[in-house]
């Protein structure tokens, strides 16, 4: 085992790798003074500006073999520049949606751009992580910014509501993630993710195995929270309620997908795959994660309450796919970048009519269908995706998934999913019936005149979900590259 | 983890600080009483109510604070722990500055600069206005 | 006499504890800035683990090539204390921005939303 040594030349190199991050950065600090110096008028633009700057340089340095820099803090070969394009597009979508909603509601919150950069670059500092100190440090800077977005209406009580629960249950449980961190540290002396991975740590590890057990579940217990998994999802529907609509978009997506990589290149490192125990519990964390979302979901009334649960029930099927090792870990970034705009389509959508709190309300779509053909039926698409129907880029996330997990002897567990998402269909197709074929007369009284911008954005999104759902090589070759060939994944013929 | 390791030289380099502490107790407890004890006691009503500045007391002395005083005090926490990650810093600065020249200054300076960025966006919005 | 010499495992026991008391504190306690501080005392009990391990790595490296292993736990003190006064400065903004709102701040009657 060799230590990283410091070096100012070595310093110089990784900085040109860290350049992505510097940008957002910059980015984040820039469209701090912008909006203390009143200049507030173009924040979403500049934001956008810095993603994209960001996005498009970190894909420039994709590199199919494993590269540390910083250290052995930071990861930039590999997986990661996906890993961070992918987070990026999350934030640029979301941004989309951002601006008009908080026209809509009269509150210009222009604090929002800042943060919304601020936890893009946590989610990537904790996703492309080579060391535990900077996976709890982004998963902070993340978490923070989510905590104020959760609560980002101060005067509004349902707002603050939702920002306490978030903030007390979500420091609750870095806490106990943190407490893993320590114990893996006593017990081998490292932080760092690639000298955990070296077989002297990992003796060390397996040497005291009651210790360790403790160590993965308080680990895991801070992921689970985080990708909002079974024993710990109730915070989700309450939270995403009480936060602006597109911004609930973000945090279903974005820091799901962070926590999602985070975890399984722990997983990996730390070769959780290898201990039975460990894949159980994971195992039964999907399954109930699979049947609790799925069948609450399909009990709710309220759409926005409805897209929390089937976001549970989609955190399910994605930890269906970690318990997939390599094959499934591939298959879950896949999954997650095609969730990320469906989710983030259908949260800016509820978003776009909603002026007051009840119009999330399924009653009160009913008959949309009628009123605004096109709108609609964007709408339908997106849950059409969300359901998993054949031409849609949902159903190849889904098949990719399950066929992962089928490829590793996860049978049982694929065939609950596949059962589940039978319920995901029905819940999904309800709204779209409610809206264009059980009208009974009604139609819905909100004001119905778009923005340009979220409608481009809608626009963009059906586009990628149309075109990844034929041609999903797009997304999985680049993904398959990353990790450098190995197990391939299965696209249709 | 089975392996002990002594950080002292063990529990009898805690014995001043008991000493310390008792004798802190001792006084503490002397000095508040000793009026008590030594002085005679004659109150009455006017003695027995609140001093402000002369006037009658108006309200009681365990009201709420002000807003104000947890958003100052909120803003000194955050720049205040900042402060921790110069302690190593400055702690090894000259063996850093000779190892590595100007480097480590410019980097704390960068860290600073952040802070300060930090610093201006919370005057600018108001933070620090007290009225 | 060795009950009495402080060593990495009766750290981690006080750890272990204050870390048990955290977490029946938060599960417990109605008053929403009781329930953070409790989260703070987690947080704490954490560091108090990382800086005993920190030395026990450094009187006793496990791997003698790498002088840093004893270090690292102590650098991630200081970032734990970092991000304990961010949470610290976030979660007191939501609780006195409910407070304002009701006047209230029992985590009992945090409760538009159904379960």
């Amino acid at each position: 085992m060799e230590a990283f040594a410091f070096s100012v030349e070595s310093l110089g190199a990784s900085a040109a790798y860290m350049m992505p991050l510097l940008v957002l950065l910059l980015t984040g600090l820039v469209l701090m003074l912008l909006d203390a110096f009143g200049i507030r008028r173009s924040l979403a633009w500049v934001a956008a500006v810095g993603l994209v700057i960001s996005a498009v340089w970190a894909w420039s340095q994709s590199d199919p073999t494993s590269r540390i820099v910083f250290f052995g803090m930071m990861e930039t070969g590999g997986i990661a520049p996906i890993v961070h394009v992918f987070i990026t597009m999350s934030g640029i979508f979301s941004l989309f949606f951002v601006h008009d909603y908080l026209k809509r509601q009269e509150r210009m919150v222009s604090d929002v751009y800042a943060l919304l950069v601020f936890s893009v670059l946590g989610m990537i500092l904790m996703a492309n992580a080579n060391d535990l100190i900077i996976t709890f440090i982004g998963l902070e800077t993340m978490s923070m910014c989510l905590y104020i977005f959760a609560s980002l209406f101060k005067t509004e009580v349902a707002s603050n509501e939702a920002g306490l629960k978030y903030f007390l249950l979500g420091s609750f449980a870095s806490a106990f993630l943190l407490f893993g961190i320590s114990i893996v540290y006593g017990m081998t002396g490292y932080t760092n993710l690639s000298m955990l991975a070296e077989p002297e740590s990992l003796a060390r590890l397996t040497d005291n195995l009651p210790l360790f057990y403790v160590a993965a579940g308080l680990l895991l217990i801070g992921f689970l929270f985080k990708v909002a998994a079974f024993p710990f999802h109730n915070w989700t529907p309450d939270v995403y309620e009480g936060t602006p609509t597109p911004l609930a978009g973000f945090m279903a997506t974005g820091s799901k997908l962070a926590a999602f990589v985070a975890l399984g290149v722990v997983m990996k490192r730390l070769d959780f795959i290898a201990y039975d125990k460990v894949v159980t519990i994971l195992a039964l964390s999907a399954l109930f994660t699979m049947i609790y979302g799925n069948i609450v979901a399909a009990r709710q009334t309220n759409l926005k309450r409805m897209l929390a649960y089937s976001s549970i029930a989609h955190s399910g099927y994605v930890l269906l796919g970690l318990c997939a090792a390599d094959i499934g870990f591939k298959s879950i970034i896949f999954y997650m970048f095609i969730y990320t705009l469906m989710n983030i389509g259908a949260f800016g959508m509820v978003g776009m009519v909603e002026s007051k709190h009840t119009d999330t309300d399924m009653e009160s779509w009913r008959g949309l269908g009628l009123k605004a053909p096109y709108f609609a039926g964007g709408l339908a698409i997106f849950l059409f995706s969300l359901a998993g129907i054949p031409p849609l880029a949902g159903f190849m996330s889904k098949y990719q998934v399950f066929i992962s997990a089928i490829r590793e002897d996860l049978i049982f567990l694929a065939t609950v999913g596949i059962l589940t998402s039978v319920i995901g269909a029905y819940y999904y197709i309800r709204v779209i019936v409610l809206m264009f074929f059980n009208s009974q007369g009604k139609e819905p009284s909100f004001n119905l005149s778009f923005a340009r911008l979220p409608m481009a954005g809608i626009v963009i999104l059906v586009a990628l979900i149309l075109l990844f759902g034929i041609f999903p090589s797009l997304i999985l070759a680049p993904i398959e590259a990353a990790f450098g060939g190995g197990v391939s994944l299965t696209a249709l013929p | 983890m089975t392996a002990p390791f002594l950080l002292y030289s063990g529990i009898q380099s805690y014995v001043p600080i008991l000493i310390l502490i008792s004798i802190a107790i001792f006084l503490g407890l002397l000095l508040t009483n000793l009026s008590w004890l030594v002085g005679p006691s004659r109150p009455n009503k006017l003695k027995a109510s609140a001093y402000e500045s002369g006037m009658d007391p108006v309200g009681s002395a365990h009201e709420r604070f002000s807003v104000k005083f947890y958003l100052v005090a909120m803003l000194f926490i955050l720049f205040d722990i900042e402060v921790v990650f110069m302690y190593p810093w400055a702690v090894q600065y000259k063996q850093l500055i000779q190892e590595f020249g100007i480097f480590p200054f410019l980097e704390m300076l960068v860290f600073v600069l952040i802070l300060f960025v930090g610093y201006i966006y919370v005057y600018k919005k108001g933070g620090l206005k007290w009225a | 006499m060795s009950f009495l010499e402080p060593n990495a495992f009766s750290y981690l026991t006080v750890s272990v504890i204050m870390f048990a008391l955290g977490i029946i504190g938060v599960m417990t306690r109605r008053n929403g800035i009781v329930v953070f501080m409790c989260i703070e005392l987690m947080l704490n009990a954490v560091n108090l683990s990382l800086v005993a391990f920190s030395k026990m790595h450094h009187l006793n490296p496990l791997n003698p090539a790498d002088p840093t292993t004893g270090a690292t736990g102590s650098m991630l003190v200081f970032f734990v204390m970092c991000v304990a006064a961010a949470e610290a400065v976030v979660g007191l903004s939501v609780i006195i921005a409910l407070f304002r709102n009701k006047l209230d701040i029992d985590i009992n009657n945090v409760n538009i939303f159904k379960w």
